[in-house]
């Protein structure tokens, strides 16, 4: 029990207050006096029919008050109500008015609920007319508007009307909208039409994310459905909200309730722990609630070898190969399949493996390793391969830097070569930087054998190639325009120099600080033209490429 | 919207008329954003770096607002004290050889409430740039570093693990209140939140904390739960409450004298200091809609 207030003299304090309240109670009421009566005791003892009143005497607020209380008492609701409206009637502005009638409303509501059920009905209409009333003198009270769908929504003759006025109030778009949508929802979903009754809630959950009512009504819908593709999409919603917990505890009550859909609400936990916004300890999923409720399907025919790897491979990484159901869509060669195991672990993998990078965790490494080698060795997507090649070119470890690329470096040519013939110069783009850089990396500047592209210089003087390419297409501000990072320019001037080609490293630095600073990006010429390399040119230095190095150095004001 | 039973409507409605004498006590936690990266430091020069981390401030503290309303987020606390500090710092992270590799730019976030510092976890950093990212707008053109920071500040409230954490590692030993009042009848303690602003939910709880007795002073802690409005005075259309469970100097106090060991105190002379946390804070959207219907217009 919450509160302890008296409801029946909540009215009278209602009436009391309100009109008092408003500044005009006495003076409206003197002016134009309600029908009252003289006696209030007399009132309370008379069970139904209040006594007339002469017109000119004045019947205090409290007095009329009580004389409704004694109607209520009595089980006279509709007497009662009367009185109250009458009363109600005597505030002052339209304002006040609508106000009071607005609380007469709610507090009639609220009575019709702890009423026998005989006299629920009559308590429901004084409800429904103080509403009413409300809305005659502010139409566009969505307060009122809703809960006089409340009261309809019960009566089957009127759910049109419910659902009409639902729709005004949620028309009004004013702060109340997530509730008018719900409750909508809900009128829609007692209809049996659950796809209205998931769109509103969905739009009410997007109103506002914290709206946990609105979440539990798109699953209280979603549940109800024969599978579990409505609710699939709701986690897919969710991970794009960042909800990344409603996601995961959204799939483990699916799991539950969905037998034959199991497989794919498996794969989308994955998909959500693979999220940015999931920013958790990945190990620490066994210790969530989702986490709980999803351990308890490790038995499941379905999924149960799912879950042990899932959990298994997320307190430790595990050689790719050792995984059975997680690499169902992968056949070593291509990408995985859309939307298959494979698919959602390849990404997770790779989460995990940035989430530990971030944080300077031995562990990031191998997660980069598994994501690599379910990459396929069609190596078309090579994030995760940079970022292992990365660590290794950071601690020095060529070696297997150099067995790392010789591994992937058919795939990832094979790749280039679709996207070649596709015109897709974007990723023929992003492709032949990565090349070019683990190539950089490993010292592999020319090619000694053929073929002549498989080395850093040709992958990135192409590399730029590609970027045209895709700018005259794409019509993009020149800030915003691909083109070889500082780090790639400095790697394309480093390999002629190391190749022996002094003037086109000076050359490399210099085009690429022009099409830095044509884009208004200093910095970055600054970075290509820094002072360290520039005391290292020779004295011997071509006089037209000095000529511009001094242009091009005093407009990125690196002096 | 909660199972709290339907009654009493009339008198809550008129409740919130009060709202405005409610005391409170202020709630503000700053948010401070600081670009620390030398990097960036250099590139965007003293004026346009302080422009950009007061606007991405006033942007955290606007979003924080919305799953956090209890408390009072603010970038610019003018006379106000804050309760709190929460930074959000743009720092730079060498992870390889600096002569062959740029730092990372990472996005970390640093708490201090009463003036303590809080320990965050590392989990919760995000990179803003990664070291293979060399195209980083350090001079911000065009507007871009200062576009890529307000979105990634504002993914990362926007996180939902990020919100848990914030309240467990931060919120939690946020004050957000110095005061508390127990009910004559010996079952309720009010405190002076106003119910309506402060949208909280029904199953959310509150730590009240002070320290008691002498000559041998023990700290006393106790749970209020149950939130509901205060639909009487004292303090009209503040935030009602039960005792929950309670702990004096570390030990439990029984069921049976909970309310005159733990509450009771606390209505005699001398006033003690009193400190109060949402722990944990739930948020409620429409605190004033009870089984669909809205109470208060």
């Amino acid at each position: 029990m919450r509160t302890t207030h008296t409801t029946i003299g909540c009215i009278s304090l209602l009436l009391v207050t309100l009109t008092a309240a408003g500044g005009d109670f006495k003076q409206v009421y003197k002016a134009k006096p309600a029908p009252a009566v003289a006696n209030p005791a007399a009132a309370a003892a008379t069970p139904a029919t209040p006594t007339p009143t002469p017109a000119a005497q004045v019947e205090s607020p409290q007095a009329a008050v009580a004389r409704g209380e004694a109607l209520y008492r009595n089980g006279d609701i509709a007497g009662a109500a009367k009185v109250f409206e009458a009363h109600a009637e005597l505030a002052g502005t339209p304002a006040e008015k609508s106000s009071t009638f607005f609380r007469l409303g709610v507090q009639w509501q609220g009575e019709a609920a702890k009423l026998p059920a005989t006299q629920q009905l009559e308590a429901r209409q004084a409800a429904a007319s103080a509403y009413e009333r409300t809305l005659q003198v502010n139409p566009n009270s969505g307060a009122a508007l809703n809960n006089l769908a409340q009261i309809y929504k019960s009566e089957p003759a009127n759910v049109a009307k419910a659902d009409e006025l639902l729709t005004r109030a949620i028309a009004l778009n004013d702060s109340r909208k997530g509730v008018y949508l719900l409750n909508r929802a809900a009128l829609k979903r007692d209809a049996g039409d659950l796809n209205a009754a998931t769109d509103l809630a969905k739009q009410a959950a997007a109103e506002d994310k914290g709206n946990l009512e609105a979440h539990k009504m798109v699953m209280n819908v979603a549940l109800l459905r024969d599978n579990a593709s409505p609710l699939l999409a709701y986690i897919d919603d969710l991970n794009a909200r960042g909800l990344v917990v409603r996601a995961l505890d959204s799939a483990a009550e699916g799991l539950a309730k969905f037998p034959n859909d199991r497989k794919r609400l498996l794969t989308s936990v994955a998909r959500t722990i693979s999220n940015s916004a999931y920013t958790a300890d990945p190990w620490a999923l066994g210790e969530t609630d989702a986490g709980r409720a999803i351990g308890k399907f490790s038995q499941d025919p379905a999924i149960g070898t799912g879950v042990s790897e899932l959990f298994q491979m997320l307190r430790t990484p595990v050689p790719a190969d050792s995984l059975v159901w997680w690499k169902d869509g992968f056949d070593k060669y291509m990408w995985p399949r859309e939307g298959s195991p494979a698919e959602a672990m390849l990404d997770l993998t790779r989460r995990c493996g940035e989430i530990y990078s971030g944080i300077g965790d031995a562990r990031a490494e191998a997660y980069y390793r598994m994501s690599v080698d379910l990459n396929g060795k069609l190596n078309a997507e090579s994030r995760a391969l940079l970022a292992l090649a990365e660590i290794l070119y950071r601690q020095k470890r060529m070696d297997e830097l150099n067995r790392l690329l010789a591994e992937n470096e058919d795939g990832l040519m094979q790749a280039k070569g679709r996207t070649l013939a596709a015109a897709d110069h974007l990723h023929t783009y992003e492709l032949r930087l990565a090349l070019g850089m683990m190539y950089g990396y490993v010292g592999r500047f020319k090619a000694t054998t053929p073929p002549n592209y498989a080395a850093s210089i040709w992958m990135l003087v192409h590399a730029q190639e590609s970027a045209q390419k895709y700018n005259e297409g794409a019509h993009l501000p020149p800030a915003e325009q691909i083109k070889l990072p500082p780090n790639a320019v400095k790697m394309l001037s480093t390999g002629y120099a190391t190749t022996n080609n002094p003037r086109e490293s000076v050359e490399a630095r210099l085009k690429g600080a022009e099409r830095f600073l044509n884009s208004g990006q200093t910095r970055f010429a600054q970075q290509v033209l820094d002072q360290e390399w520039q005391r290292t040119l020779p004295n011997d230095l071509d006089a037209g490429q000095r000529q511009r190095l001094a242009e091009l150095t005093a407009r990125a004001g690196t002096n | 919207m909660t199972a709290r039973q339907f009654v009493s409507f009339a008198c809550f409605a008129a409740a919130f008329m009060c709202n405005a004498a409610i005391a409170q006590t202020p709630r503000v936690v700053q948010i401070v954003v600081a670009v620390e990266s030398q990097q960036f430091k250099d590139g965007l020069g003293a004026t346009h770096r302080t422009q950009i981390e007061s606007e991405v401030a006033a942007l955290v503290a606007t979003e924080l607002g919305k799953p956090f309303p209890i408390f009072d987020w603010r970038a610019s606390p003018g006379n106000v004290v804050p309760v709190a500090t929460l930074t959000a710092a743009i720092i730079e992270r060498q992870l390889g050889d600096p002569d062959t590799s740029d730092p990372e730019i990472k996005l970390v976030w640093r708490a201090k409430a009463e003036g303590i510092e809080l320990v965050m976890p590392r989990e919760i950093e995000s990179t803003l740039y990664k070291a293979s990212v060399t195209d980083r707008p350090i001079d911000d053109f065009g507007g871009k570093f200062r576009r890529a920071l307000g979105e990634a500040a504002v993914a990362w409230v926007n996180s939902e693990t990020n919100q848990n954490q914030l309240k467990d590692k931060f919120l939690r030993h946020v004050l957000i209140a110095n005061k508390v009042v127990p009910t004559a009848n010996s079952e309720f303690v009010v405190v002076p939140l106003p119910w309506q602003d402060v949208k909280m939910r029904q199953d959310s709880v509150l730590r009240v904390e002070y320290v008691e007795g002498t000559p041998d002073p023990q700290q006393m802690r106790f749970t209020l739960t149950g939130m509901a409005p205060r639909l009487a005075d004292p303090l009209l259309g503040s935030t009602q409450t039960l005792l929950g469970n309670c702990q004096r100097g570390g030990g439990p106090v029984p069921d049976a004298d909970r309310w005159n060991k733990c509450v009771a105190p606390l209505s005699t002379n001398p006033l003690r200091r009193v400190s109060v946390y949402a722990d944990p804070y739930n948020y409620e959207p429409h605190p004033d809609v009870l089984n669909g219907v809205i109470v208060n217009e």
